[in-house]
């Protein structure tokens, strides 16, 4: 019974067709283009509005060398909403539920912001490894610890996207079988779970938001360092 | 040889086929000479070593999670001190304190959820 919960996860294949295709292509169709007009009808003008601001607020502390990244890091954040936010729904995939998709977006950002650094401003990218005021016999230690840190950090990412996204699932579905298994027996702590569930479904709605702009937040953390 | 009539898969799980490759592992090589003398195999798996260490082993790893959990409680508390604090000088610091503890809560959150990674790594992969 343990194993079942996990097919959910199961990256599908439909006649040797892999779905994960589709589940991919889906968030492209629900975002409309504007149209060659002056002003647009108020959906499209809505969805800028909103882009437009979620893009102030993470690219002001940047300088003029981070802001060419803008358009890379809202699209990904936008695609990783609503990816996330799709998957709630009952019996649709989460691509971002792979360890495989979440370590391919994770990976090359970060490499890219650390060979940014490195071809710059190769002095200060590398000063990085060194907090200010360190005392003298520490510094050895603390170069090897900063290493391992920054290395550490696009396993951190990859792996932080998934885990949350897996764990979110999982424990909907464990929930909900504990309610569809109590209903015949206790209806009273089957309504209680019932709540419990409604509770952490809004917890998920959050959190599969929150995943993504932290994703891309801490991208953007990462370049501020090296632009 | 035996092994069609006494490892059934089907008794133990009807859904989905994929899973009974799962199934075939921990049966082959421990219980390969017992074959004879078990009489029904669907509470074997339960009873076997293997499985009942990797279930101690998943629990006990999911007692990091309450690391999770006093960081979360750390962070928004921090974040209701914040507030409550004559901001008499940006109101917009609100908004910074804000995004920064959502920051911390999704940190915060992924080191426990390392922490229950390891444990299903336990439960499933080794």
């Amino acid at each position: 019974m343990m194993l079942n919960f996990f097919d959910q996860f199961m990256s599908p294949v439909l006649l040797g067709i892999p779905l994960i295709a589709l589940a991919l292509l889906l968030p492209w169709i629900l975002f409309p283009n504007p149209a060659a007009r002056w002003i647009n009808n108020r959906l499209i003008t809505l969805q800028g509005w909103s882009i437009s601001q979620t893009t102030h607020q993470l690219f002001t502390p940047l300088n003029q060398g981070g802001h060419k990244w803008a358009t890379l890091l809202i699209s990904l954040m936008i695609f990783l909403i609503s990816l996330n936010l799709l998957g709630l729904l009952p019996y649709t995939f989460t691509p971002t539920t792979q360890l495989s998709l979440n370590m391919a977006f994770a990976v090359p950002l970060w490499l890219a912001t650390v060979i940014v650094g490195l071809r710059n401003q190769p002095t200060i990218a590398l000063g990085h490894l060194l907090p200010e005021g360190t005392p003298l016999p520490l510094i050895p230690v603390l170069i090897i610890i900063e290493t391992i840190s920054l290395f550490i950090r696009p396993l951190a990412l990859g792996v932080r996207l998934t885990a949350n996204l897996t764990a979110g699932h999982l424990l909907i579905q464990l929930i909900a079988t504990a309610v569809f298994v109590l209903l015949p027996l206790m209806p009273t702590v089957a309504i209680l779970t019932a709540s419990v569930l409604f509770l952490l479904t809004l917890l998920e709605v959050a959190v599969a938001m929150i995943q993504a702009y932290v994703f891309i937040l801490l991208l953007s953390l990462y370049l501020q360092e090296n632009v | 040889m035996g092994f069609p009539l006494l490892f059934q898969p089907a008794q133990f799980n009807q859904d989905s086929c994929c899973c009974t490759k799962y199934l075939y592992g921990p049966f082959v090589h421990s219980n390969f000479s017992q074959v004879a003398l078990r009489g029904f195999q669907t509470g074997a798996v339960s009873r076997d070593i293997d499985t009942a260490a990797k279930f101690i082993g998943a629990g006990a790893a999911t007692v990091g999670v309450a690391g999770s959990g006093a960081g979360i409680g750390t962070v928004f508390g921090s974040l209701i001190i914040g507030y409550a604090r004559p901001s008499t000088i940006n109101p917009s610091l609100k908004q910074q304190l804000f995004s920064y503890a959502i920051l911390g809560f999704a940190l915060s959150e992924a080191m426990g959820l390392f922490c229950l990674m390891v444990a299903f790594l336990i439960l499933f992969a080794m």
